[in-house]
C-alpha cells in the first residue's frame, strides 16, 4: 500500500534541510583540512619558540592572535599544527577499524554458523579488553608515538565496525535482490561487494564520522597519560589537558583547544550526515 | 435522514501537491459505504482528515461534519473525545496498529476508561465481552495475551472489538482485511458485517477490492487521483459504470472473483515432456530453543510434497500464508535446499547442491519475486540489474542491445536503462524484475506472487505481459499465488497447498468447479465475489 509519508513536498523540505548539514560540515571539515595544510607552510610564529617572558598572554597581546600558554608559545601557531595531528589521528585509526572491521563484519554476515560465531565472539573479547591497556600493551611494544597510538585506538574500533557493518548487512542479505543475485549466479564475496556494501554505505559513513570525533578525543586522553602525541609536537588534545592545570590563572587556555576539538567533531558528524543523504540515490533530486 | 458524517469539499494538501482534491459526500446513520481506489487515490488522506490524524506538514481545508461539531477546526483536545468513541477506526496492519507490550485486554479497556470514565476493574470485565462478541475463543484468558500470541485474523478481530468498545456512531476501516487469508477475510468481514449490520453503527469501508465492498456496502465512491470520479448504488455502479476508470476497475476484476457460478472449463496444452519433477520434498526449519537442555525444534515448511511440471505449461500453487509455497518456489530454483526428497529441472538435480553446481540450472530457470522494490537493488541503474544476469552467467553477445530488447519486451521506455529503479511504478518495477529474469533465455520462469503488492488494474497488465511473454519466449511457468483468481487466470494446472502438504492436483477449472478436498471447497467459496454474495465463514 502507498507510504503516507511518501509526499514529494515534505522531501523536498527534508532535503534542503539535509543540504544545509552537508555544507557547514564540509565546510567545518574543510577549515580543518585548510589550517592543517597552511601550517605546513606558514604559523604566525614558531609553534615551538619557548618565551617565558610572554607567558599567559591575552588575546592579541604583543601580536599574538589567540594570546600564548604557559611557556609562552603562540596558542594560535599550536593549533594550526595541531590541526594536521588531528587529522593524521582520525584517519589513520578510522582506517585501520574499517580495512579491519568491514571484511570481519562481512565475512560474519555472508557465511553464518560458527564464522559467524567465532567472529562475533572475538569482537566480544575485544570489546571486553579496555582500550587503554590495548593502547599501554602496543605503545610497551612499538614505544611512544601518536601513531601507536593510534594503531590501538584503530584497533579497538575495529569491533565496532565489525558488528555495524554484520548488523546493517544481514537485513540486506535477506532482501529479494540478494536472493535474485544468487538466483543468476553471483557468488558471495561478489554479492557482498556489489550489492550489500554500496546498500549499506550510508551506515558506515555515518559510522566512520563519529568514530572520527571520537578518535580525536582518545588521542587527547591518550596524550594526557603520556603515551599518546608527544612533546614538543603540538596537538589539541593535550594543550586541553596542559591548560587544566591552568585553568584558574588562565581560563582561555583551555577554551582554544577545547573550541577546536568541538569545532572538527561537529563539522566530522554534520559531513557524516550530509553525505549518508547525497549518497542515497533514492533521495536524488529527480530531473524533472 | 440524518447524516452522521458530511464531507463537503475536502482537500488535502502537502505544500503544494493536493493529494484530496475538492471531496464531497455523506454518510447516514446505519448506512454502510464503501470507498475504491488504488494506491495513491487519496483514500487513506481522506480518512485520515476525517479523523484528524494526518501526518506532519499535511494540511486539510473544507468541512467535515460529524453529527454537529466541525472536525477539521475542532482542537485537538476536543477531537480527542469524538476519536474512539463518537468515530473509531479499524487499520490493515493489526499487527502494527496494537502496542505489543499491552495485553489486547488492558487496549480496549483503555478506550472505555477513557471515555467513558469506567472504572479499570469494570472496563476489563467490558473488555472481556467486547472479545466474546467478536468470536475470540474462551475471551477470559484471551485478554491477557499479548498482540504476538494471537494470530494475524485474532489481531484483526481485537482492532474490531477496540473500535466498537465505546458503541461509536461511525467505524471507518481502512483496508481491514488486505494483509489477510481469503478464508480468515471470509470471518472477519462476516463479523464486520453482524456487528455493525444490526445496530445505528455506520460503516466506512475503505478497500482497494471491489468485491469485498459488493459484498459488504449499498452505496459505493469511487476515488481516482485525488478526486471523487463516480458515486452510487453499489451493484448499479459495478454493472454499468458511467466513469471511464471506474470501468477499468471493474473490468481488471478477475472472472473467478465476478460471480459464484463454477468457472467455466479451459482447454489444457498438449502437455510435453515434464521439465520440472519434485519428488517426496520435506524441508524443515529450526526454531529457537526454549530451554539450554532440550534439542531443537523443527517446524516443518514443506511435508513429502511430489508434482510434476510439463514443458510449456503454466503450473499454479496457491495456498495461504504459512502453506509452504515460497519455500518450494526457492527449492525449485535451487535458493533453498530439502532436508530429502529430489528436485530435478530439465534433468539437472538440483536439491543439496552448492551455488556454484548451479550455473547450469541458473541459465534455464529463473524467478520473479512478489515485493518489486525489494527484489531491486536500489543503488543500480536498470539497464544494470538487467545486464547482471548476463554478467554473472557470462552469456556471450552484445549486453547492451540485449538489455535494450529486453526492456522493449517488457514495454518500458528505451531511457530506462539509465535510471534507478525508485524512479518507476510498482508495476514498471515488476516488468524490470521480468526482464532480468528473462535476460538468460531461460525454458522456466517461477513467479513467487508476482502481483500480489500490484494495483488491481496494473495487476491486469503485469499478467497479460506474463501470457504474452510466455508464448513469445515458449516459456514453462510455475506460478505461485495466495489468489485463486489469478492463479485461475494465467495457470493450466493448479496445486493446493495447505500445512506444507499438497492437498490436490488438477486442471484449474476442474479443482475450482469440482474441489474434491474440503480445504479446496473452503478457499473457492472464500473468494468475495463482485456479484455481491458475500461469503459465509464456514
Amino acid at each position: 500500500m502507498t507510504d503516507i509519508f511518501d509526499v514529494p513536498e515534505l522531501e523536498v523540505r527534508r532535503r534542503r534541510w539535509r543540504r544545509t548539514n552537508l555544507i557547514v560540515g564540509a565546510v567545518l571539515v574543510g577549515l580543518v583540512v585548510v589550517t592543517a595544510v597552511v601550517s605546513l607552510f606558514w604559523t604566525p610564529f614558531d609553534p615551538e619558540q619557548v618565551n617565558v617572558a610572554d607567558r599567559f598572554l591575552g588575546v592579541g597581546e604583543g601580536g599574538h592572535l589567540l594570546g600564548t600558554d604557559q611557556f609562552g608559545r603562540d596558542i594560535a601557531s599550536q593549533l594550526m599544527v595541531g590541526a594536521r595531528n588531528t587529522l593524521f589521528v582520525g584517519v589513520l585509526a578510522v582506517s585501520i577499524a574499517i580495512a579491519v572491521g568491514i571484511p570481519l563484519g562481512g565475512v560474519a554476515a555472508v557465511r553464518r554458523g560458527w564464522v559467524e560465531e567465532a567472529v562475533m565472539r572475538f569482537s566480544d573479547l575485544m570489546f571486553a579488553f579496555p582500550a587503554v591497556l590495548l593502547a599501554i600493551l602496543l605503545v610497551a611494544a612499538l614505544g611512544p608515538s601518536t601513531s601507536s597510538a593510534m594503531v590501538a585506538i584503530g584497533l579497538a574500533y575495529v569491533p565496532i565496525v565489525a558488528r555495524v557493518t554484520r548488523g546493517a548487512s544481514l537485513p540486506v542479505l535477506e532482501r529479494d535482490f540478494v536472493r535474485a543475485a544468487r538466483g543468476y549466479g553471483r557468488g558471495r564475496t561478489f554479492i557482498f561487494v556489489r550489492h550489500v556494501l554500496p546498500n549499506i554505505a550510508s551506515v558506515l559513513i555515518v559510522q566512520a564520522t563519529v568514530l572520527f570525533a571520537l578518535a580525536i578525543l582518545a588521542e587527547a586522553a591518550l596524550s594526557f597519560l603520556g603515551i599518546g602525541t608527544q612533546p614538543p609536537t603540538p596537538s589539541w588534545g593535550r594543550s586541553l589537558n596542559d591548560a587544566q592545570t591552568f585553568i584558574s590563572v588562565a581560563p582561555t587556555l583551555a577554551l582554544w583547544p577545547g573550541l577546536a576539538i568541538a569545532v572538527s567533531v561537529l563539522g566530522f558528524n554534520l559531513l557524516g550526515d550530509g553525505l549518508r543523504d547525497a549518497l542515497d540515490p533514492r533521495l536524488e533530486v529527480r530531473r524533472t | 435522514m440524518n447524516p452522521v458524517l458530511t464531507v463537503e469539499d475536502l482537500c488535502v494538501r502537502a505544500g503544494r501537491t493536493v493529494l484530496v482534491d475538492g471531496v464531497s459526500f455523506r454518510i447516514g446513520r446505519g448506512e454502510r459505504v464503501g470507498l475504491i481506489g488504488e494506491s495513491g487515490s487519496g483514500k487513506t488522506m481522506t480518512a485520515l482528515a476525517v479523523m484528524g490524524l494526518l501526518p506532519e506538514g499535511v494540511e486539510a481545508s473544507g468541512r467535515v461534519l460529524f453529527g454537529d461539531s466541525e472536525l477539521l477546526s475542532l482542537p485537538e483536545a476536543e477531537l480527542c473525545t469524538v476519536r474512539g468513541n463518537g468515530i473509531s477506526m479499524v487499520f490493515q496492519e493489526p499487527m502494527t496498529a496494537l502496542n505489543p507490550l499491552m495485553r489486547v485486554g488492558n487496549q480496549i479497556a483503555e478506550a472505555l476508561t477513557v471515555h467513558h470514565g469506567i472504572p479499570r476493574s469494570e472496563a476489563w470485565v467490558r473488555a472481556t465481552e467486547a472479545l466474546a462478541r467478536v468470536g475470540i475463543p474462551d475471551p477470559e484468558r484471551r485478554a491477557r495475551a499479548f498482540p504476538h500470541e494471537l494470530s494475524g485474523g485474532q489481531r484483526q478481530r481485537v482492532m474490531i472489538a477496540m473500535a466498537i468498545a465505546c458503541g461509536p456512531d461511525l467505524v471507518i476501516a481502512d483496508e481491514p482485511t488486505t494483509a489477510l487469508d481469503v478464508t480468515v477475510q471470509a470471518q472477519v468481514l462476516a463479523l464486520l458485517d453482524d456487528l455493525v449490520g444490526s445496530g445505528e453503527t455506520a460503516l466506512w469501508l475503505i478497500t482497494h477490492d471491489l468485491p469485498v465492498v459488493a459484498g459488504m456496502c449499498r452505496r459505493v465512491l469511487v476515488m481516482h487521483d485525488g478526486r471523487l470520479v463516480e458515486e452510487g448504488e453499489t451493484s448499479q455502479v459495478f454493472s454499468s459504470p458511467k466513469d471511464g476508470y471506474t470501468a477499468s476497475l471493474v473490468a481488471s476484476v478477475p472472472a473467478l472473483s465476478r460471480t459464484a457460478d463454477p468457472p467455466p472449463p479451459k482447454p489444457l496444452p498438449a502437455s510435453g515432456d515434464p521439465l520440472v519433477v519434485v519428488s517426496d520434498v520435506t524441508r524443515t526449519f529450526p526454531l529457537p530453543r526454549r530451554h539450554l537442555t532440550e534439542s531443537r525444534p523443527r517446524v516443518t515448511a514443506v511435508d513429502g510434497v511430489s508434482f510434476q511440471v510439463a514443458s510449456g505449461e503454466s503450473f499454479g500453487i496457491v495456498g495461504e500464508s504459512g502453506s509452504g509455497k515460497s519455500t518450494l518456489a526457492r527449492m525449485i530454483v535451487g535458493l533453498d535446499h530439502p532436508d530429502s526428497g529430489r528436485i530435478e529441472v530439465a534433468g539437472i538435480p538440483v536439491a543439496g547442491r552448492r551455488d556454484r553446481e548451479l550455473t547450469g540450472l541458473r541459465r534455464i530457470a529463473q524467478m520473479v519475486f512478489q515485493d518489486p522494490m525489494g527484489s531491486l537493488d536500489p543503488r543500480m541503474k536498470v539497464g544494470d540489474v538487467v545486464a547482471e544476469p548476463l554478467r554473472a552467467l557470462r552469456v556471450d553477445g552484445d549486453h547492451r542491445a540485449r538489455v535494450r530488447e529486453l526492456l522493449e519486451a517488457v514495454a518500458l521506455p528505451a531511457d530506462a536503462a539509465d535510471r534507478y529503479a525508485h524512479e518507476f511504478s510498482g508495476g514498471q518495477r515488476q516488468r524490470i524484475a521480468i526482464a532480468r529474469a528473462l535476460a538468460p533465455r531461460p525454458r522456466l520462469l517461477v513467479a513467487d506472487e508476482p502481483v500480489s503488492a500490484l494495483d488491481m488494474t496494473i495487476q491486469t497488465q503485469v499478467l497479460e505481459l506474463l501470457a504474452e511473454l510466455k508464448e513469445r519466449f515458449e516459456l514453462t511457468m510455475v506460478f505461485i499465488s495466495h489468489d485463486l483468481s489469478v492463479v485461475y487466470e494465467v495457470c493450466d494446472r493448479v496445486a493446493v497447498m495447505k500445512d506444507g502438504r499438497v492437498v490436490e492436483v488438477g486442471p484449474v477449472a476442474d479443482v475450482y468447479a469440482r474441489p474434491s478436498h474440503p480445504y479446496t471447497a473452503g478457499l473457492v467459496g472464500a473468494i468475495p465475489r463482485l456479484d455481491g454474495t458475500l461469503p459465509r465463514a464456514g
